[in-house]
């Protein structure tokens, strides 16, 4: 702003500010916990998961022959942590002996729209605030994907914050991980573990355990069950190592925390208009 | 005492800055006949920039109803009580505005925004508490008037029933109060297009500016613990764009450009060459008029009156000059006002600003910064039936 008029620009900024340009300070490896290997058996993990919680075909089938489905999850369990190892177990135990149409049932019946999405597997519908609110969400989500030159499927029909697009985004990062650690290339590692750290702790960290505990109460001891207690036991594991913080969401959904503030009873509409969902009917 | 020109009150008048004009002045033209308060502005705004967390009460655009809408409420009636009533004489303002109401010494320096960190409270108006945010919907589709009969006919140029849609944004006005006001400051007027902006890494949410705007725009953000406001979509207006609310308006009823004051105005003929349509609407034809201009900011969105609606309340709204601006919008509605005919055709035919457009023909044509950017027919043509179709022995009741 000039002297003594509105017309101008930004103020300006810190008046100890340099005219240096800002550098990136060197990654430091102890930042970085993991390894490729790891890395490659986190990726192997994430992606078996995203496999197990889509609509059971041919895809599954096909992994399943043979029985390298139980096979890779194990392995790569195992090679992570052994309270990861034995939820890949109790997955494994549970797939044991049922064919595809029982567990097309099991699926349906908890996510399908057969019967009315019984537990939502997508992000937003966690997340507390108006739907309006959440549609940043979904766009932060997009714009990860897209930071790693990464899209949905032109055929794929489900939203980005599916819990299969964030498992599968998850395994694509640590794959990149793993190949960028056997070229010795600290900066790139340093980028992908930063975003996996940002996406777990923006995302799928805040509300992997409503998932899990969701699907435990409507479908206890079935495979799904399982492979929601071992995306926790995995998610988990990340916050630990990751030394992360993430924001959980509330257990219950219907609440309204900081726009009550602002709408007073009329707190979860669409946040569009004030106006209460509830109350239109 | 600082004084700057204020073109719509015709005299000069206090301001707590110098005057100084921008290179360009960003500006609206707002046909208010046209809108039906479908509010696909709103949520095109809306779900532009004021999605987020603490955002949920922000609109900044809105569309209210009046007489008995306003967001915040009764924005509008509050500031102008604290103003003595005001007479036009001859095209002057001879009462206050809400820097003049409280007799505010602003060459003081102890009275320099900057210096006394509350130089609202020495403007006319209110601060809106959380309470005047809850319903932007207040008065919706109210009527005004006499009560209104089954048998009610409305016979009158001027309705005995009436109510309007008032879609409102920020007007970037040349003397912004939200800009005047901040101690910090961290408002600030754009040389190159006039667009106001709250710099949010600067801002101190010291929400001076909430309460001096008459016009509520500026509002405040208590998840950011800054106060934030309509940009003008600058980033698609430095691209040559219309903002959002103007490209996504479905009645057709706003107009994009820049404006010049009236003594830099472009006096060209639409008839036989480019011409600035803000100009030629604004200051050739005095058709549309500015929001409140007693308030003093010179705001920049300009509203054709409704022309069904008592000219006393319009007058209150929009200055002197409503009875004029109604007669040439019928002039232009009789086919009259053909430059008029074709600007008005235009408007929402592309979502390209338009800072030139001329009369070709039968044709209105509209111009970016000499790129022909629309061409619309001034009448669209129309074909006319029979009522009665004889092969298939129907009355249409539908003939054009």
């Amino acid at each position: 702003m000039s002297e003594n008029t509105i017309l101008g620009g930004p103020p300006n900024r810190a008046t100890d500010a340099t005219d240096e340009p800002e550098t990136e300070p060197t990654p430091d490896p102890a930042d970085l916990p993991g390894d490729a290997e790891t890395a490659v058996h986190r990726s192997r993990l994430y992606s078996l998961l995203s496999l197990g919680f889509d609509r059971p075909g041919e895809d599954f089938e096909a992994a399943r022959d043979e029985d390298a489905y139980a096979a890779d999850l194990h392995a790569s369990a195992a090679a992570i942590d052994p309270e990861i190892a034995a939820a890949a177990a109790a997955v494994t135990d549970a797939l044991e002996g049922i064919d595809g149409d029982e567990l097309h049932h099991q699926w349906a019946a908890l996510f399908g729209v057969e019967e009315g999405v019984t537990v939502s597997p997508y992000e937003l519908t966690y997340l507390p605030g108006p739907l309006m609110t959440n549609v940043r969400r979904l766009a932060d989500i997009r714009g990860f994907y897209e930071a790693f030159d990464l899209s949905l499927a032109d055929e794929g029909t489900d939203r980005g914050d599916h819990v299969c697009y964030l498992t599968e985004f998850l395994s694509a990062l640590c794959l990149r991980e793993a190949s960028l650690r056997e070229r010795g290339d600290d900066e790139g590692v340093a980028i992908v573990v930063d975003a996996r750290r940002s996406f777990l702790e923006d995302h799928l960290g805040r509300w992997y355990w409503r998932l899990a505990d969701e699907v435990g109460s409507h479908d206890d001891g079935t495979f799904y069950a399982a492979l929601a207690e071992l995306l926790a036991a995995l998610v988990e594991h990340e916050i630990e190592t990751l030394d992360l913080d993430p924001d959980w969401v509330p257990d219950d959904p219907e609440v309204t925390e900081w726009n009550e503030d602002v709408f007073g009873d009329a707190g979860r509409g669409c946040g569009g208009c004030g106006a209460n969902v509830g109350d239109l009917g | 005492m600082p004084t700057v020109d204020n073109w719509q009150l015709g005299r000069e008048m206090e301001y707590p800055y110098e005057g100084a004009r921008p290179d360009d002045q960003w500006a609206g033209v707002f046909d208010l006949n046209k809108c039906i308060e479908c509010q696909t502005c709103t949520l095109a705004c809306k779900t532009t920039w004021t999605h987020g967390e603490g955002q949920e009460h922000m609109f900044w655009n809105n569309v209210e109803t009046k007489p008995y809408g306003s967001h915040p409420v009764g924005w509008d009636k509050r500031t102008l009580e604290d103003l003595d009533p005001g007479d036009w004489e001859d095209g002057t303002y001879e009462g206050d505005t809400i820097f003049e109401a409280n007799g505010t010494d602003w060459d003081d320096p102890e009275n320099n925004p900057q210096e006394s960190q509350q130089a609202a409270g020495e403007l006319a108006g209110f601060f809106p508490g959380t309470d005047d945010w809850r319903y932007p919907n207040l008065g919706e589709d109210e009527i005004a008037g006499d009560s209104m009969e089954s048998i009610t006919h409305f016979d009158e140029e001027t309705h005995p029933v009436w109510f309007f849609y008032l879609p409102r944004i920020c007007n970037h006005c040349t003397y912004a109060a939200c800009a005047g006001s901040c101690p910090v400051p961290a408002i600030y007027k754009r040389e190159e297009d006039g667009i106001v902006l709250i710099d949010e890494d600067s801002c101190q949410a010291f929400q001076q500016c909430n309460e001096a705007c008459p016009y509520k725009k500026a509002i405040f953000n208590p998840a950011e613990s800054k106060s934030q406001k309509c940009i003008g979509c600058y980033t698609k207006t430095e691209q040559g764009k219309a903002p959002q609310c103007f490209e996504n308006c479905l009645g057709k009823i706003r107009l994009h450009g820049y404006i010049n004051p009236p003594e830099e105005a472009d006096e060209s003929d639409p008839m036989a060459e480019p011409t600035n349509p803000l100009d030629f609407v604004v200051h050739q034809k005095e058709l549309a008029k500015p929001l409140y201009p007693q308030f003093g900011l010179e705001p920049n969105v300009y509203y054709v009156p409704p022309i069904t609606a008592p000219t006393d309340y319009l007058s209150q709204m929009f200055g002197p000059g409503v009875e004029d601006a109604i007669a040439t919008y019928r002039a232009m509605r009789n086919g009259d006002e053909p430059a008029l005919k074709g600007l008005f055709k235009l408007m929402g035919s592309t979502e390209w600003s338009i800072t030139a457009f001329e009369i070709d023909g039968d044709e209105a044509v509209g111009y970016y910064e000499g790129d022909e950017v629309g061409r619309v027919p001034i009448t669209e043509p129309t074909a006319e039936r029979d009522r009665y179709d004889e092969d298939e022995d129907v009355y249409r009741l539908d003939i054009t």
